[in-house]
């Protein structure tokens, strides 16, 4: 493993890690990525495989973790700081990126949409969600190579403010989301124009119900539409 | 241009959206807000697609990929329910409503068999994993990983195929379909997305910014009404 790194490395590293999930598989997981990751810098063309027999973390985390065993290749207990690293990134990563910041993403996405901004909803999606991912993805490398396992805390840390700051803009955006289906506004890009409050609240308390017991989506879909069917009908 | 051709047009594009998932990225364009404008647009409807991403997107909101759990195929319901929805309107001139309602439908089905259809194709990366054991030469490497590609641009082929077939299929069931308004079928999605939010996120941590933007939302409608 070489020990210079070079903006063209990062960049490479970054390439390489957004196929680190292509070859997935229940037996050895991320394995094949993380090997197909290690092994586009070998000089040799040979093959580099990691020390596990099975590798599973956050995708976007992967790349601070190849950074650290770029690093620490040769040193003692290589596989043991791999064990620890993949197992606490990936539950600290999948928290941040697939629990808080894509949902509030795509809810920052919806409102501008249904503001009848399109464009802009779909622009604050992927530059909100991505910003955040693929830039851990392209810097988490460099993070990992120059610091080794002496980065897990800060980047822990880091990751923990950022989730801290993210999540009070979520709850803004549902509250905002939610007060758009109550008060609509009479603008013509404004999607709702007749959505009636008296349907969206029972609706509101019927879904809450469904997730707080942890109930299908698909059931709660089903009664859902059910109930605008039948109040269709009615009113 | 020819319905044929564009549906053909939009299967070939759900490949390339579905290699977001897992395959390259995964940067999110794979998702129903993403997803469905984009093949409006390859339908010459971007505008229809928006409407319909905002519809699909909420239901499937919270499902978390973690570990090595298998949730609801967000990304096949998106581009299913496009797909479907696009070739009622374009093979049999559906109206907005009855065909946004059935591909709500056709969504629904594929989220749950667009997860079958994932664990299968991890069990055919399970078997190029296995043959990577004996690889020597990075060449090799790439080449499994290719076909690991093939497999997951396939997966969005046959799912916005069976899509097509599906909404093609709905086309006579359409006139036995009831008639519901777009602004209740996106309240009847949307309450389902803000309410699983508002779980996922902490019900009591997320009270005061809640409140605090139900309340400026209604500051600026107050605002505009004035």
């Amino acid at each position: 493993m070489g020990d210079c790194m070079g903006a063209g490395k990062v960049i490479k590293n970054f390439a390489a890690q957004l196929f680190i999930q292509s070859l997935w598989n229940f037996a050895s997981e991320q394995k094949p990525g993380i090997t197909f990751v290690l092994s586009s810098r070998s000089r040799k063309k040979a093959l580099v495989r990691p020390p596990l027999p099975t590798f599973n973390t956050n995708p976007f985390l992967a790349s601070f973790l190849t950074g650290v065993l770029v690093r620490e290749w040769h040193k003692d207990g290589v596989k043991d700081v791999t064990h620890l690293l993949e197992s606490s990134l990936a539950a600290q990563g999948d928290d941040l990126y697939w629990r808080v910041l894509r949902p509030t993403a795509l809810l920052a996405g919806m409102f501008l949409a249904l503001l009848g901004q399109p464009l802009f909803a779909l622009g604050v999606f992927l530059l909100g969600f991505n910003f955040f991912a693929q830039g851990e993805r392209l810097l988490g490398y460099v993070r990992g190579f120059k610091r080794g396992r002496k980065a897990l805390p800060h980047l822990i840390a880091s990751l923990g403010r950022t989730k801290r700051i993210i999540l009070p803009v979520a709850g803004v955006l549902i509250g905002l989301l939610a007060g758009a289906m109550i008060f609509r506004l009479d603008s013509s890009s404004f999607l709702l124009r007749d959505v009636e409050w008296f349907i969206f609240l029972p609706l509101l308390a019927v879904s809450f119900v469904f997730a707080v017991l942890r109930l299908s989506v698909l059931l709660n879909l089903v009664v859902n539409l059910l109930v605008v069917i039948v109040l269709g009908a009615l009113i | 241009m020819n319905p044929a051709l564009t549906i053909a047009i939009m299967c070939l594009l759900s490949g390339l959206l579905m290699l977001d998932k897992y395959s390259i990225g995964e940067f999110g364009v794979s998702q129903p807000l993403v997803a469905a404008p984009v093949l409006g647009y390859a339908a010459g409807d971007f505008t229809s697609g928006v409407l319909l991403g905002l519809l699909l997107q909420p239901v499937w909101l919270i499902q978390l990929p973690i570990g090595r759990k298998i949730p609801l195929d967000v990304q096949a319901a998106g581009i299913s329910g496009t797909v479907a929805f696009f070739s009622m309107r374009m093979l049999g001139n559906a109206r907005f409503e009855f065909a946004a309602l059935a591909a709500i439908a056709v969504a629904a089905a594929a989220s749950l068999y667009g997860g079958w259809l994932d664990g299968y194709g991890r069990k055919l990366n399970g078997i190029f994993a296995r043959r990577l054991e004996r690889v020597t030469r990075r060449r090799e490497l790439l080449f499994l990983h290719v076909a690991a590609l093939d497999v997951a641009f396939l997966r969005g082929v046959i799912l916005a195929v069976v899509a097509a077939g599906a909404g093609a299929a709905i086309l006579p069931l359409l006139k036995w379909i009831p008639l519901v308004p777009l602004d209740r079928l996106l309240a009847a999605t949307f309450s389902i997305g803000l309410a699983g939010a508002l779980v996922i996120f902490g019900i009591k941590k997320q009270l005061i910014p809640f409140f605090a933007g139900f309340a400026a939302w209604v500051i600026v409608w107050a605002l505009v009404r004035l």
